[in-house]
């Protein structure tokens, strides 16, 4: 098979997964909510709007080029966004016909799952064991990363992804006040999605503007993530991340203002940048007076930024220039890059 | 009052009631009502002077004047150190700046001290009975670099302190006093100079107090584990931490074993020291002033309340529980009263017992569990 056949077939098998009529769609819908903590709203719609079932030839053909080739592609999977699986194989798949993915041990279920619908493609392993001439991809924290690279045997080539988060840049003079519903509720899902844990997931919001409009997002956007919540209700909160949630809103107490909700939790806090929210539900408005200056400090550890919809082109070139390698996208997309090679843009190649 | 006359009462108060709480002038219940009785002066001050405090309590709709227990106050997280100012007067009036040791300024926390003189006063009577067993000097060194390469160390000045109250004799010709008792720096640890040290102690028929972190005793044994630097009888090796974060290259009980041998003292003589920056006041391991003391259990002054509590709640755990440590330090007066740091400890035999970190929960975005990834060989 082509790189390109084995990364069609892929993309066949995910979107039996994907099909709420096929028993492996049943199948991931049942059993999903248990091994990911999410609501089971939360699986359905991360299947049907974070999956990638339907990209262009155009991003297909992007993501083939992207990977390169290898004698043998072996995969390390991350276990937060279980999406993420299929993109990740599917980047393995296009440099190489033989493929061993080992799973995160706190959610192997998605990767088994598309093995059953896309039978032959790859391999499920317990463990990887790199040898000189195989090429690696791994999803992790910077330090996982880090004493990945110190046990790897010599010739064995590295692709890394680390941590990294998404931010949201938004400025007044941008804003109308019929902007702030669809706005809002594009932020709150792109929050909900995944319950924040993914890298691309929004967690600050960089507001460019006076007091008062920091104060309205404030309260438009606690009053978006309660009517997500609705809908996509939040999942379970490994003991760890909760008293992480409790930490971050004991320094936010101290620092600004702390709002919590039905469906999560905002802070507002003046010229500062830190804490970072963890995952949960937890926005931060950080109010800057230079947005680009804001952002180009934090360039290394942003993975996408997102604008307003209707943000004008000259400023949203402004934001690509400041953050050249990340994701940029209107809100409502963040969970959704193109299917055109890696999420995360920040790469770290080692030979 | 002025806002500084209001503090040196808060100061006088607290170093008049540790001095008397240590030599066991007062009723445990006069121990009690005065502590809390203090917290909650110094918890108002604080409210009306200190912002990330003013900011907490305001957020926890906290009237400070309706409490009655310091047990009742939220605790500032450590990490708002880090994060901003934690002061009730203005940077000007700032005497010492203490730092956290962090790899860059951003991890880098602060603690402004308008006056160290309570700090100063509360650390050397404690370090004298935890340290000196009720001696009234020692020769003091310590395994750290020199102050001026260290400046902004908060166990650098209580290191400075101890010498200077408990010894305050010079022992060799120094160009500045106390110059050669810093036996750590960029050529590595003197053990020349600490066996001087050493020699200088046995002549004044006395004891030396060696104040060391644990990374300057592996250092030392490391370069110099295959002699010998014998300590006169009753001396002490104050061992604190100073490594948080970095893994332990060697286990606890094999450290305390080899400096045993390259000292020639016994376990007890290895004193545990456990502080931060963000606090004014320390705990020790009990062998030289706790009855019944078990290694490895940590005693605080009368002065320090240390619970732990729930990482999600705050709350206090169940008895023999593991939690976060929670501090109430009555010396902490111009910046934070309570703070809850990361540190996990359990209540043991009157004390506490230090667990580690508190697991951080799974890295944001597309991260791993820290875990091996590759089979064993």
């Amino acid at each position: 098979m082509s790189a390109l056949e084995r990364v069609n077939a892929l993309i066949a098998g995910a979107k039996c997964l994907a099909d709420p009529r096929h028993s492996l769609g049943q199948q991931a819908r049942r059993e999903l909510p248990g091994v990911t903590g999410l609501s089971a709203q939360g699986v359905q719609r991360a299947l049907e709007q974070c999956l990638e079932i339907a990209p262009s030839d155009a991003e297909v053909a992007a993501l083939i080029a992207s990977s390169g080739q290898a004698n043998r592609a072996q995969v390390l999977l991350s276990a937060n966004v279980f999406t993420a699986a299929h993109r990740a194989i599917a980047i393995g798949l296009a440099a190489s016909d033989r493929v061993l993915v080992r799973a995160s041990r706190r959610s192997p279920l998605f990767a088994q799952l598309l093995n059953e619908a896309a039978p032959g493609l790859f391999t499920v392993v317990s463990d990887l064991r790199p040898e000189p001439g195989d090429t690696v991809w791994a999803y992790g924290s910077d330090q996982t990363l880090s004493e990945i690279t110190a046990q790897l045997p010599q010739g064995v080539q590295l692709h890394a992804q680390g941590s990294g988060f998404g931010v949201v840049a938004v400025r007044e003079e941008d804003f109308s006040d019929a902007d702030w519903p669809a706005f809002a509720d594009a932020v709150a899902l792109d929050t909900a999605l995944f319950d924040q844990r993914g890298c691309l997931s929004p967690r600050l919001i960089l507001a460019q503007g006076s007091a008062a409009f920091s104060q309205r997002l404030h309260s438009e956007l606690l009053q978006a993530l309660a009517r997500i919540a609705i809908e996509i209700p939040r999942g379970r909160l490994l003991p760890e991340e909760q008293a992480d949630l409790t930490w971050y809103r004991e320094c936010v107490r101290s620092l600004g203002d702390w709002q919590a909700g039905d469906g999560g939790a905002v802070a507002l806090i003046e010229a500062k940048i830190e804490p970072v929210p963890p995952p949960g539900r937890a926005l931060q408005i950080c109010r800057v007076a230079d947005l680009v200056a804001t952002l180009k400090e934090l360039t290394p550890q942003l993975t996408c930024v997102a604008h307003p919809a209707n943000a004008p082109d000259p400023w949203k070139s402004a934001l690509l220039h400041a953050v050249p390698h990340a994701r940029h996208c209107p809100v409502g997309q963040m969970q959704r890059p193109p299917f055109d090679g890696p999420v995360d843009l920040r790469r770290f190649d080692l030979a | 009052m002025s806002v500084q006359g209001e503090s040196d009462a808060l100061h006088q108060a607290v170093q008049d009631f540790g001095a008397n709480a240590l030599s066991e002038r007062l009723s445990p219940s006069e121990q009690a009502a005065q502590f809390d009785a203090l917290a909650l002066r110094i918890a108002q001050y604080q409210a009306q002077h200190c912002d990330p405090v003013r900011r907490l309590f305001a957020s926890h709709d906290l009237e400070v004047s309706s409490l009655h227990s310091a047990a009742q106050l939220p605790a500032l997280p450590a990490d708002a150190f880090r994060l901003s100012r934690v002061a009730c007067h203005a940077a000007a009036l700032d005497q010492v700046k203490y730092r956290t040791s962090g790899t860059t300024a951003r991890h880098t926390g602060e603690h402004c001290l308008r006056t160290v003189k309570t700090y100063r006063r509360l650390s050397t009577l404690l370090g004298k009975q935890a340290l000196l067993g009720g001696a009234e000097q020692a020769t003091v060194v310590a395994l750290l670099p020199s102050p001026a390469q260290i400046p902004h160390s908060s166990l650098g000045a209580m290191c400075q302190f101890f010498m200077e109250d408990f010894d305050g004799r010079a022992f060799v010709d120094e160009p500045t006093a106390f110059d050669k008792r810093w036996l750590v720096s960029d050529a590595g640890v003197d053990v020349a100079q600490l066996r001087h040290a050493a020699q200088v102690a046995a002549q004044r028929g006395e004891a030396l107090l060696l104040l060391a972190t644990s990374l300057s005793l592996q250092l030392l044994l490391r370069d110099h584990g295959n002699q010998t630097v014998p300590l006169p009888p009753n001396s002490a090796v104050m061992l604190t931490g100073g490594n948080k974060g970095r893994r332990e290259s060697i286990d606890p009980q094999q450290l305390s074993q080899q400096l045993c041998r390259f000292f020639a003292i016994d376990p007890e003589q290895i004193i545990g020291e456990y502080g931060m920056t963000e606090l004014s006041s320390q705990l020790y391991e009990g062998a030289r002033w706790q009855k019944n003391a078990t290694a490895g259990v940590y005693f605080a002054p009368p002065w320090l309340q240390v619970t732990p509590v729930d990482p999600i709640t705050l709350a206090p755990v169940s008895p023999g529980q593991p939690g976060l440590a929670r501090f109430v330090d009555l010396a902490n007066i111009d910046s934070a009263l309570v703070i809850v740091t990361r540190d996990l400890i359990r209540q043991e035999s009157g004390g506490i017992r230090l667990l580690g970190r508190q697991p951080q929960s799974p890295l944001r975005g597309c991260s791993l569990l820290i875990e091996p990834f590759l089979a064993p060989a």
